[in-house]
């Protein structure tokens, strides 16, 4: 947030930014003894923003003005409160999938994410905030602040796990994007991070520390060939230190079938002569599965005849053609 | 089947050392009647590897009683007599405080903690590597510890944060139930790691000692409005130490294994303390 846009902040929000926290309770609990009204007034403004509501919650319980609030900032509080587990009424407002509730979400995050308070509950809310708006309401506009709130976060060592998870829920390659923005960043961890949440070793493109920009494009480069047999497989932090998001499908990529859902979903040949060499891919190992498709996919690219051809004879012969092909390229 | 040294080992020959349904019977019953080839060097890396997975199921009961709170990593907390709780929610061994007495704190002042089912884990096995090392050669391997998920485990250690695809799940395992469909207000219920105990029993930090259907029933009861996939048990994927590179730590002199620095000399008499 920057002050020089101070114009653009409520009253609060102003003496916030300008003169801390502490200041901004003592302004409201001095505007509540003068004139209630005014009080109000200053919580429901529409230009307030949730780090002013939040660090303000205290306060507002102990003068009992929550009452004042406008319905989008009382429903940002008490949603806030449910997460904080403070909220003893046991009512679920996060559970209904009401408009009211998606605006005061997008409030929260929106005005939220731009400059979080370093505290864990508040990263708590914006968590799981982020993790409704993009679970529950689809809602892939949080993508790119999403990305960005990570790496920053991860710059300050605070938690991301749950964020990255929430980020990967959305099964869309667009976030796998906005991640390799960061490997041609000059800022090391960003760069580490991005190749971690890539698992970019697995993509066999080169790990050159001086070439930033070559190794974001033998990425991007990566992505366009292997897009159409992309899946994301639900693993995460919590199941593993170096958790795969997503792989590739290799026998779907040996197969030159792709599928546009992100998802892994079985896969059957076209006829009995490809079934035969899927059953035979099968048994192959990790290794040669990896050969096999992507020299399946470079002579698909250059003809289809010649591909399918090559697709029908004996496994064993696949490997050797694909072999001499690659040794033909070096 | 088990392989000793090449030949195939026939388990009499130790079975009888480890009382009757000990988890170490089970275990080599378990192992010699698989179609898994189960391979070592020494009958003493089978003994330690059986040892190391009874003392995982004790350590996992032990954490059970110990009265750790569960809490996600927002909300963690630690002794800080011990441990230095991070930023990001995870505990660093504080400095000048002993691993082995930080590690024994959490399982005798288990209240005083609460994290989330991974840590849990990790908790496990250094809780179970202090039985089967003694303290001085667990203080000497495991100098620094940070405690978070899966997070910069130890490198003697970072094979529990890589599940692969195994053929049989044995006990002292850590294995995973999922929950594709989670609510999203609670992401720390995406699945639960879990130890695998006798009997069918699972140890889930947070959930307990308990069955599999009642692990998938507490899931289950976590979903999403409309869900309509069960969580579900990873039958075929379990992660473990590597067993045998402990084994050869725990032999090492030196400060840190013998994987990360050479001796010339033929490496000394066992000194670990194996309880048989």
């Amino acid at each position: 947030m920057n002050s020089g846009h101070s114009k653009d902040y409520s009253y609060l929000d102003r003496i916030r930014i300008q003169e801390g926290a502490d200041k901004c309770r003592a302004a409201l609990a001095e505007t509540f003894r003068r004139d209630t009204r005014h009080a109000a007034a200053l919580l429901s403004d529409d230009r307030l923003t949730f780090p002013c509501l939040y660090i303000l919650r205290g306060q507002m319980e102990g003068l009992r003005i929550q009452g004042y609030l406008n319905p989008r900032h009382m429903l940002a509080l008490q949603i806030a409160n449910q997460i904080r587990g403070s909220e003893a009424s046991g009512v679920d407002y996060l559970s209904s999938g009401r408009e009211a509730v998606y605006s005061a979400l997008k409030w929260i995050w929106e005005t939220g994410c731009a400059e979080e308070v370093a505290e864990d509950d508040y990263e708590q809310i914006l968590d799981v905030a982020a993790s409704v708006l993009i679970n529950t309401y689809r809602d892939r506009d949080i993508l790119p602040p999403a990305a960005e709130l990570i790496f920053k976060r991860n710059r300050n060592g605070r938690y991301i796990h749950d964020l990255v998870w929430a980020l990967f829920q959305v099964h869309d390659p667009r976030v796998l994007k906005l991640i390799a923005e960061r490997v041609r960043s000059s800022e090391p961890k960003d760069a580490a991070l991005a190749a971690e949440l890539l698992n970019m070793e697995e993509t066999g493109v080169p790990a050159d520390e001086g070439n930033k920009e070559g190794r974001y494009a033998g990425y991007l480069r990566w992505l366009e060939e292997n897009e159409p047999y992309l899946y994301f497989t639900q693993e995460s932090f919590q199941y593993a230190g170096r958790p795969a998001f997503c792989a590739v499908d290799l026998e779907r990529k040996y197969l030159q079938k792709g599928v546009p859902s992100y998802d892994k979903q079985p896969v059957s040949a076209t006829d009995e002569d490809a079934d035969e060499s899927l059953a035979a891919f099968k048994r192959l190992s990790a290794g040669e599965q990896k050969t096999l498709s992507e020299y399946s996919q470079k002579i698909h690219g250059k003809s289809v005849p010649a591909w399918r051809e090559w697709l029908r004879a004996p496994v064993g012969e696949q490997i050797r053609a694909a072999k001499a092909g690659w040794e033909g390229d070096k | 089947m088990i392989v000793i040294a090449g030949s195939p080992f026939q388990i009499a020959g130790i079975s009888g050392g480890y009382p009757e349904n000990s988890v170490e019977r089970q275990l080599l019953e378990q192992m010699s009647q698989s179609a898994e080839v189960y391979r070592y060097d020494t009958v003493e890396q089978l003994e330690f590897e059986l040892a190391l997975r009874r003392e995982i199921v004790d350590a996992a009961k032990a954490l059970n009683r110990s009265g750790l709170e569960f809490a996600v990593f927002h909300k963690s907390e630690c002794n800080q007599e011990y441990w230095d709780r991070t930023s990001n929610g995870g505990f660093r061994l504080k400095s000048g405080a002993k691993p082995a007495d930080a590690i024994r704190d959490i399982f005798t002042n288990g209240r005083k903690y609460a994290t989330e089912c991974a840590t849990a884990m990790v908790i496990v096995y250094y809780g179970a590597l202090l039985e089967v090392f003694s303290e001085e050669t667990f203080n000497r391997l495991f100098p620094s510890i940070y405690l978070m998920n899966w997070h910069e485990l130890d490198p003697l250690l970072r094979e529990v944060g890589m599940p692969r695809r195994v053929a049989d799940i044995l006990l002292g395992d850590r294995c995973y139930f999922r929950n594709p469909e989670v609510d999203p207000k609670t992401p720390e219920l995406q699945g639960e790691n879990v130890i695998v105990l006798p009997g069918g029993l699972y140890y889930g930090h947070g959930i307990g000692i308990t069955d599999a259907d009642q692990i998938i029933r507490i899931l289950n009861a976590n979903r999403k409005e409309g869900a309509t996939q069960s969580a579900y048990f990873m039958e075929d994927t379990a992660a473990r130490p590597d067993f045998k590179r402990l084994e050869e730590a725990s032999r090492s002199r030196a400060a840190r294994p013998a994987v990360l620095s050479w001796d010339p000399f033929p490496p000394p008499l066992p000194r670990r303390r194996i309880r048989v």
